[in-house]
């Protein structure tokens, strides 16, 4: 009962952050926002505007009426003749309510109907995929290597493990992956290599339209999930190469600490066996702390690292689609860049709440508070 | 096995170390040796960058015309030692003149020799003509003495402007063919391709072939009118052989030396990594204080405001604002100091609870210290290496988070950044034309000031970190 | 008094640090019988932790070299297999309570989870047993039952040190070694915990090694004394003798620096403070801080020279009382 009591309560917790962050986001892009709301009013009161000018060309200052009272009437009904904080929680509710709009430059992105949510929700399965497997495969290998490299503290390997993990620490990962293109796709395929890979992408072409509508279909077709694994091969090792190094280097620190403790001499004095005294008394105290950290740095591993490579792979992801609304038509595409701020922000939240509870399932002292 | 901290008299102190001894300590180990040496390479390379590029460098970079002569996308000139196809590199001769005027004509005549050894020869060559008045017209003659014994004469050539491409004249063109048709060997072009080349080579059954030795150029420039030298450049005639390879570091797409846009960077990473420390760090440490040390609804409003500080995605939304508000180099660092300090600030809070809980706090207090005396001589003496500690790990990630969005090309400066150096590259498909000179280099720089940072970092953690010293 | 329960018999344990070679515990010897209560009683860093974690063979992992025996029950445990000590000796017939501060106990595991596993790795007892057995010796210990369900951090610290106690006991172990069992508790909980102790000895036959700085401590449960200064043994004998006539001259200072009423005091008269163990002084380690070496202009040239051996003075109670000094040569 305790657990799921503070449980609820770090939902709670979180959630309100979730709010206010939302909160601020959403009063820094109110103007912004507005303006595309304004753009978006224009273009809809617009289309109405035409069709009765093409039931009767002759009505054209009926159409401006027409025009008029729709632009009056849904700027009222989208809160735009509010004052901006009013103007805010509109927002906040159309993002917390996916009502998204539409994006300025639909065919840059291939989706049909150039909804935002439907944009997002194409890409979202690619984040989802490189993402989770990104971060637990990188956390899996970095627990434990640093775990080893603690326990053999002083060895050369372990002197290894802390260097790697210093430099890669520094490496930006984006660039590993371009590297990784130049060496693995286009070097090999220079050498007339038999294995290559691809320059970029998350599928071939003909798999490629199938993943944008349904991307459940692609899992159903064997020969496209390999070709879906073979383009997933070099971002999912930018990844690790670069992450791997910062899971190592916590979790090196937080076991070497834990090590020193007396409980673990106890459990050593009480004739348990090493493999033991390291998972029970070593690592499972660890857990908790090298989470802390992992809370803290994962703004940092998501957003600075995984968008940007998304970018360098031309990886269909919410980063991907960031870069294609940034750049792509020479101006922002403002509906998509502030849908996928509130989206990428969403999902960081969620992950982080995930670890929270995994983190209050290691650990009985927060449990209870 | 700890030994007592010996009393030994009075005088500055930190964690009951003296100045003196922090630094010994620091520098005792590997790590400290190696990233403080790595630390003032980049210092020294930093400022010998402030003085070998112009101040005028960001204006320039972004003047395609100023570097027009450079061949584009050309891998350094060194990767001849590494090859045994030997590339031309670009050379510019301000050769030797002698000006004669006669009856209101000014004859310029010169002489240069030059080697040819390469097997792909110059691409292009550009006569540049220096103080022609813009009135006045010129003719070029140029007479190239071979290896071979051959002479080859080109021109005269219309000069207008300020300097003439052979490469793009079509009479050159002609008269090249025609000088080795005249020798029974028919040559054909393609309809882009440059006849330059041809000059440095022999031709058998239609094949070209390197023609190796010393090569003597003549050069006369008619001007109709008189000519007067600038005070800027005495020369009136600079010959540019386009070359395939350049300098360092090789060129990009527009012909940018890229050992000076590489060299632009240091100053400015050094900049971002520092300035983003420091804002982040009076941040935290004023917020640590505050809540630490005043408790209370204070700490409570500032605890919620780091977790929301803390939690905050910075990079998406500094991609939001730097689209929307266009924002420069330093809004964009600003913004990121601004949304970084929760990590710092949350742990100086830690210290100080912990600290404030000493006796001889308690001691102070009852003898009836004020809280500023009690904070200037017993809290900030303690937190402070710590804090200087945080201050230097927060660096690298300020570094790569700028040079990422410089990847997307925003928050630009004036200067090149390795960064926009690299979206360049992304952009025109340097990647997948391999052009490792144009790609490998400037992330390899950015990693470079990012771990000499954390290797900072790493070699001071022991001297600062109470834990890790008497734990 | 019976058989010798433990025999240490000249035991070296050096580190290695990037300073040199630190020499924590340099040829220490005593013995101990059954049922006996020995105190090493020395300043912090003297090397008497190290002892401790040499007689459970759990030493820090720079160690440079272990030499020396320790026999317990008259058999070498310092040189058989890690395994054979492991399955045989640890807990089983020599256990460990350690230093009464938070981290005694781990955070993530309950009581019960804890005080189990050496009766479920060496006794074979499935889980239920096992939790009855624990609830039992929790009882006495003076705990409620339900503590086996309880995470560390819901006890008070005079709380855990019992449960520690209790887990020490759990499997009956011939030896107990407590290392400064009532350092971190306040006067009241020590008072406590010293009684307890005293009624464990009592109840169960046991024999501890109590190590402690405190000497006015150690007289309340002591048969013998054994004071450790830098590394080495200068003075050992029954309590007795011990504390109504001292003979080192470092015993005889801790001695006075022993108030009347019980408590934590510093022992901060004594002038100087405890010699490096990488580079010791030369003969006897205490003479730079020896009054006597101070005043009497003999022993120049002698204690600052030769170590001095170990010399039998005339005792009272049952031990020998050896004392290391050239005083009495």
């Amino acid at each position: 009962m305790g657990l799921l009591r503070s449980l609820g309560f770090r939902a709670i917790n979180l959630v309100l952050i979730l709010i206010v962050v939302l909160f601020i986001i959403s009063y820094a892009l109110s103007g912004p926002a507005s303006s595309v709301l304004e753009n978006q009013v224009k273009i809809e009161a617009r289309a109405v505007a035409q069709a009765v000018l093409k039931h009767n060309p002759n009505a054209a200052s009926q159409a401006q009426q027409v025009y008029n009272t729709i632009v009056a009437q849904l700027e009222k009904a989208y809160g735009l003749d509010q004052p901006p904080i009013i103007r805010t929680f509109y927002i906040m509710w159309d993002m917390l309510s996916f009502n998204w709009g539409y994006s300025f430059f639909p065919q840059n992105y291939g989706v049909s109907n150039g909804k935002v949510v439907n944009i997002i929700a194409s890409a979202l399965p690619g984040t989802i995929i490189l993402d989770t497997l990104g971060i637990l495969l990188s956390a899996i290998i970095g627990i434990y290597v640093g775990t080893r490299s603690a326990l053999r503290y002083g060895s050369l390997s372990d002197r290894g493990v802390m260097y790697y993990a210093a430099v890669s620490n520094g490496l930006p990962q984006w660039w590993i992956g371009i590297v990784f293109i130049i060496v693995f796709a286009v070097m090999l395929r220079e050498v007339h290599s038999p294995i290559y890979f691809p320059f970029g992408g998350i599928l071939d072409p003909k798999y490629f339209g199938t993943w944008l509508v349904n991307p459940a279909a692609v899992f159903a077709n064997v020969s496209a999930v390999l070709n879906l694994l073979w383009h997933l091969i070099l971002p999912l090792l930018t990844v690790l190469i670069v992450n791997i190094g910062g899971w190592a280097y916590f979790a090196r620190t937080v076991v070497l600490n834990v090590a020193q403790e007396d409980f673990v001499t106890v459990a050593r004095a009480k004739g348990l066996s090493e493999n033991q005294v390291v998972n029970k008394y070593i690592i499972r105290p660890a857990a908790p702390a090298i989470l802390t950290s992992i809370l803290i740095t994962i703004p940092f591993v998501l957003f600075g690292g995984f968008l940007v490579t998304e970018v360098v792979f031309q990886w269909w992801g919410l980063g991907y689609v960031y870069n294609i609304a940034i750049t792509a038509a020479g101006t922002p595409d403002t509906p998509v860049v502030v849908a996928l701020t509130y989206a990428s922000t969403l999902l960081y939240i969620v992950i982080v709440f995930i670890l929270e509870i995994l983190y209050i399932m290691l650990d009985p002292r927060v449990r209870e508070q | 096995m700890t030994q007592k901290e010996e009393k030994r008299g009075s005088g500055f102190r930190i964690l009951g170390m003296s100045p003196s001894e922090i630094s010994r300590e620091f520098f005792s180990s590997g790590t400290g040796k190696v990233a403080s040496a790595l630390f003032i390479v980049l210092v020294v390379v930093s400022i010998y960058s402030y003085f070998a590029l112009p101040s005028n460098f960001g204006a320039i970079w972004n003047n395609p015309s100023y570097w027009k002569f450079n061949p584009d996308n050309a891998p350094p000139a060194w990767i001849n030692y590494f090859t045994s196809q030997k590339l031309a590199p670009q050379v510019t001769v301000h050769p030797l003149e002698s000006v004669t005027t006669y009856r209101g004509v000014t004859y310029i005549s010169s002489t240069f020799s030059v080697e040819n050894p390469y097997a792909v020869p110059w691409q292009d060559i550009y006569l540049v003509l220096n103080g022609i008045p813009k009135n006045s017209s010129a003719a070029v003659q140029l007479t190239i003495y071979r290896p071979d014994g051959s002479s080859m004469p080109i021109g005269p050539l219309q000069f207008s402007g300020s300097y003439i491409d052979l490469a793009s004249s079509s009479q050159v063109k002609n008269q090249i063919l025609s000088f080795f048709y005249d020798k029974g060997e028919s040559i054909t072009l393609a309809p882009t391709q440059s006849p330059i080349p041809l000059l440095f080579q022999a031709v058998k059954n239609g094949k070209p072939y390197t023609l190796d030795g010393n090569y003597t150029v003549k050069i006369l420039v008619t001007v109709f009118g008189s000519v007067a030298s600038s005070s800027k450049d005495p020369n009136f005639i600079t010959v540019i052989m386009r070359g395939n390879v350049y300098g360092l570091m090789g060129t990009d797409f527009e012909g940018h030396d890229l050992w000076e846009g590489l060299l632009a960077g240091f100053p400015i990473d050094l900049e971002i990594g520092i300035v983003s420390a420091v804002i982040t760090m009076v941040i935290a440490i004023v917020v640590g204080i505050m809540s630490g040390y005043f408790r209370g609804w204070i700490d409570e409003v500032l605890t919620r405001i780091t977790d929301i500080v803390i939690t905050m995605p910075a990079f998406p939304l500094l991609i939001v604002f730097s689209v929307l508000f266009a924002w420069s180099l330093w809004d964009a660092i600003l913004f990121l100091s601004i949304l970084s300090w929760g990590g710092a600030a949350r742990i100086i809070r830690s210290m100080i609870m912990q600290i404030r809980e000493a006796q001889y706090i308690e001691g102070a207090k009852i003898v009836g210290a004020r809280g500023s005396w009690i904070l200037r001589n017993h809290i900030l003496p303690q937190i402070m290496p710590y804090s200087l500690y945080l201050l230097v790990t927060s660096a690298p990630g300020a570094i790569l988070t700028i040079s990422a969005l410089n990847f997307l090309n925003l928050a630009g400066s004036a200067y090149p950044t390795w960064g926009n150096l690299l979206y360049w590259a992304d952009s025109t498909g340097a990647l997948y034309a391999g052009m490792w000179w144009w790609v490998i280099p400037p992330g390899l720089l950015i990693a470079f000031v990012a771990v000499v940072f954390i290797l900072v970092a790493i070699a001071s953690e022991p001297v600062v970190n109470p834990r890790l010293r008497y734990g | 008094m019976g058989m010798a329960l433990l025999e240490v018999d000249n035991i070296h344990l050096y580190y290695s640090t990037s300073k040199g070679i630190v020499k924590a515990v340099d040829g220490v010897s005593f013995e101990l019988e059954e049922g006996e209560t020995l105190a090493l009683v020395g300043e912090s860093g003297c090397g008497k932790s190290t002892i401790a974690k040499a007689l459970i063979r759990l030493w820090e992992r720079n160690v440079s070299s272990v030499t020396g025996e320790i026999r317990f029950e008259g058999r070498d445990v310092l040189h058989i297999s890690d395994e054979e000590f492991r399955m045989q000796y640890r807990w089983k017939k020599i256990a460990w309570v350690p230093q009464a501060s938070m981290n005694s106990l781990n955070p993530v595991l309950t009581i019960g989870e804890q005080m189990i596993e050496p009766l479920v790795i060496h006794h074979d007892v499935d889980k239920d047993k096992a939790l009855m057995q624990a609830m039992d010796m929790l009882e006495a210990v003076g705990l409620p039952r339900d503590i086996v369900r309880r995470y560390p951090h819901q006890l008070s610290g005079g709380m855990k040190q019992r449960v520690a106690i209790a887990m020490a006991l759990i499997l009956m172990p011939k030896l107990v070694i407590l290392d400064e069992p009532t350092s971190a508790l306040d006067v009241i909980t020590q008072a406590n915990i010293m009684n307890l102790l005293k009624r464990l000895r009592r109840e169960f036959k046991l024999t501890y090694i109590f190590i402690t700085h405190d000497l006015a401590l150690a007289s309340e449960l002591a048969d013998s004394v054994a004071v450790m200064y830098a590394g080495k043994l200068v003075e050992w004998g029954s309590s007795d003798d011990i504390y109504v006539s001292p003979k080192h001259p470092y015993t005889v200072g801790l001695m006075g620096s022993v108030p009347t009423l019980r408590g934590e005091k510093k022992l901060t008269f004594m002038p100087g403070e405890v010699p490096s163990l990488i580079n010791p002084p030369t003969g006897c380690r205490f003479y730079p801080r020896c009054p006597y070496f101070a005043s009497r202009g003999e022993l120049k040239g002698l204690c600052d020279r030769d170590e001095p051996p170990y010399i039998d003075v005339e005792h009272k109670g049952a031990r020998r009382h050896l004392v290391s000094c050239w005083l009495y040569k």
